[in-house]
């Protein structure tokens, strides 16, 4: 069995022990998701791919005086286009294992994509509790550390999802015990038993500086195979809050006693700023010892108006070589629905160009 | 019997009449500065909690939120959104800073500098709206400008200003109500003299002795047909709230 599985097991057994969810505190928020998607080769002669996909996600959110949890989980029904992405997704390193169904179940013997995939993922689940300035959390949650959207290697402990065009963290399994001394201080230990960065603890401290200076600065330890000694973490970030601009950085340092003091390390540099309607940002990640030494994240967000908005990703890495970039225009608040139209441009290292169309419907209720 | 009741209702009258004639008599005399100071006792509290519901309209079209909000002092406000799209979505105001929270990425974002001039969640509240609590009378020089009778209630009309660094309205353009020093409509100007924004007050409610606006409608004159009206129930008045509420902490409960 899957740790996650068990782990959701564990948990649904364990938090009526405590109480929690035995109260009104108790909410389901539920969204539909319906997506239609054609893909294209520019190159001659081209082909067209279709797909589609649809989807249930769930939130259930219950809190007793002061445990809250929160569990949320996706369903997702693909066909085609959007089936075969996923099936060769999950065989690339670093993929995505903790499903807690799939039918077919994946076989990366298999280059065959099937016609129709059907997964059921956790996307939270997590029990946290507070204790005047106290607060703890255990389960499949965010540390949520660092400063960068699309990079940051001082998040030592989650992974970034492009695939959407939008960066968005995983969550993965740990447990944390943060310190709130101030309003807008912290420190923070976060222990992450399962990753499959290796089990890791680290400490982070967090705060505020002259009301425009935010600053974090981590420690920690992480396992790693071939090191006996393990590996040395640590990072620090910075965020200054001007008034028409936000440059941010992180610089992350690793180092490895088993191995004659070995040392790796990364610095994201990264600024918003925003011009009536008009966001942009920009990010740089170097990091000298990966398989991608520089990647560069761009985005550009304009509010048409308070229904519809258009956003512009661009994701740059020159080695191995891949660039992705595109437009996606909303348009929310129409009832409880959200309408998404998407065009994305992707060139793969074996200098494929690839055209995307999407078309995608969500209800929240 | 019937000359007992007439006299009573005379009797009544009268001293109706007469605490009205005081009343307007009094309020004739108020200078703007008293006026000011009475208008921010009605609106400024030292903690407050309610359940608001945002229509937030653009031409024809209506985008509704709702919330639960918890303020304290002149310093710290704190909502959580609750209608489904942006549920869990949480604001943290503290002095001059503002944080917000995205429940789907466990996301804490600080708001900075020319985001604070933005529309919240796509209202006609700018974060500075949201921020500015601070008693009126402090902040500025305000003088009568006139009388007008506005939607039946006779109103001063006060002109106020203020040369004060940081005041996100230099000039305001007021009318309260002379019976009960509530504000039933405003405007707000930019040091240039453009109209930026005009509120006005369609609802008020009796709370321990005070008359709390509670039906707030924003304008934001630089958008074509947008208003926002901020619904206000359940309000309570100087409730005891929990420290924590109004730090980071509270993003993680």
């Amino acid at each position: 069995m899957k740790r996650p599985v068990a782990f959701a097991l564990a948990f649904f057994l364990l938090a009526p022990l405590s109480g929690v969810g035995a109260e009104d505190g108790l909410s389901l928020s539920t969204q539909v998701r319906t997506k239609a998607s054609l893909y294209s080769t520019i190159a001659s002669p081209s082909s067209f791919s279709i797909g589609s996909a649809a989807g249930l996600d769930f939130l259930l959110e219950g809190s007793r005086d002061r445990t809250s949890f929160r569990a949320g989980a996706r369903l997702s029904l693909l066909q085609g286009n959007e089936a075969a992405d996923l099936w060769l997704a999950l065989g690339m390193p670093g993929a995505r294992d903790d499903y807690l169904l799939m039918a077919p179940v994946f076989d990366s013997a298999v280059v065959t994509p099937p016609s129709a995939l059907l997964t059921l993922a956790l996307e939270e689940l997590a029990l946290r509790s507070y204790a005047g300035p106290f607060s703890f959390e255990a389960g499949l949650s965010h540390a949520n550390w660092g400063m960068g959207r699309a990079f940051s290697p001082a998040d030592y402990f989650t992974d970034i999802d492009y695939s959407s065009g939008q960066p968005s963290r995983r969550p993965t399994l740990l447990g944390k015990a943060t310190w709130y001394p101030g309003p807008v201080s912290s420190l923070e230990l976060v222990l992450t038993p399962y990753s499959k960065f290796g089990q890791a603890l680290a400490l982070r401290g967090y705060t505020t500086i002259f009301d425009a200076v935010t600053m974090a600065i981590s420690a920690g330890l992480r396992e790693a195979a071939g090191s006996s000694a393990g590996l040395l973490l640590g990072g620090v970030e910075l965020s200054i809050d001007l008034s028409y601009l936000a440059p941010y950085g992180e610089a992350v340092f690793i180092l490895d006693p088993g191995k004659s003091w070995n040392l790796q390390y990364s610095i994201m540099g990264g600024a918003e700023t925003r011009i009536a309607d008009l966001t942009l940002m920009g990010e740089y990640l170097f990091a000298p010892r990966k398989t991608a030494v520089h990647s560069i994240y761009a985005a550009a967000a304009w509010k048409i108006d308070e229904w519809f908005s258009l956003t512009l990703p661009l994701l740059y890495i020159p080695n191995p070589e891949h660039l992705s970039f595109g437009a996606s225009l909303s348009a929310s608040g129409f009832g409880a629905m959200e309408y998404r139209a998407g065009l994305s441009c992707e060139k793969s290292a074996g200098g494929d160009w690839l055209l995307g169309l999407s078309l995608q419907a969500s209800l929240f209720f | 019997m019937k000359i007992a009741q007439r006299a009573l209702i005379v009797f009544l009258a009268t001293i109706f009449s007469l605490g009205l004639g005081i009343a307007t008599i009094s309020a004739q005399t108020l200078s703007a500065e008293e006026i000011l100071t009475r208008v921010d006792a009605n609106q400024v509290y030292s903690a407050i909690y309610y359940e608001g519901r945002m229509e937030i309209v653009s031409g024809a079209r209506v985008k509704v939120k709702t919330m639960k909000a918890w303020a304290e002092g002149e310093d710290k406000a704190f909502i959580e959104f609750t209608n489904p799209e942006d549920r869990g979505t949480k604001m943290l105001r503290l002095k001059d800073e503002l944080w917000m929270y995205f429940p789907s990425e466990r996301d804490t974002v600080k708001i900075s500098g020319a985001m604070l001039r933005q529309g919240i969640m796509g209202s006609d509240f700018s974060y500075q709206d949201a921020m500015s609590s601070e008693e009126l009378s402090e902040l500025y020089t305000a003088s009568i400008s006139g009388s007008e009778i506005l939607e039946g209630r006779d109103c001063h009309i006060l002109e106020l200003r203020s040369g004060a660094s940081g005041v996100h309205y230099p000039r305001r353009k007021l009318w309260v109500d002379k019976e009960h020093f509530t504000i039933l409509r405003g405007e707000l100007y930019a040091k240039s003299g453009t109209l930026l924004k005009v509120l006005r007050v369609l609802g008020t409610l009796s709370l321990q002795g005070r008359r709390f606006p509670s039906v707030v409608e924003y304008a934001d004159q630089l958008k074509k047909n947008s208003k926002t009206l901020l619904t206000m129930d359940s309000i309570v008045i100087n409730p005891s709230i929990d420290p924590g509420r109004f730090s980071l902490q509270a993003f993680s409960r």
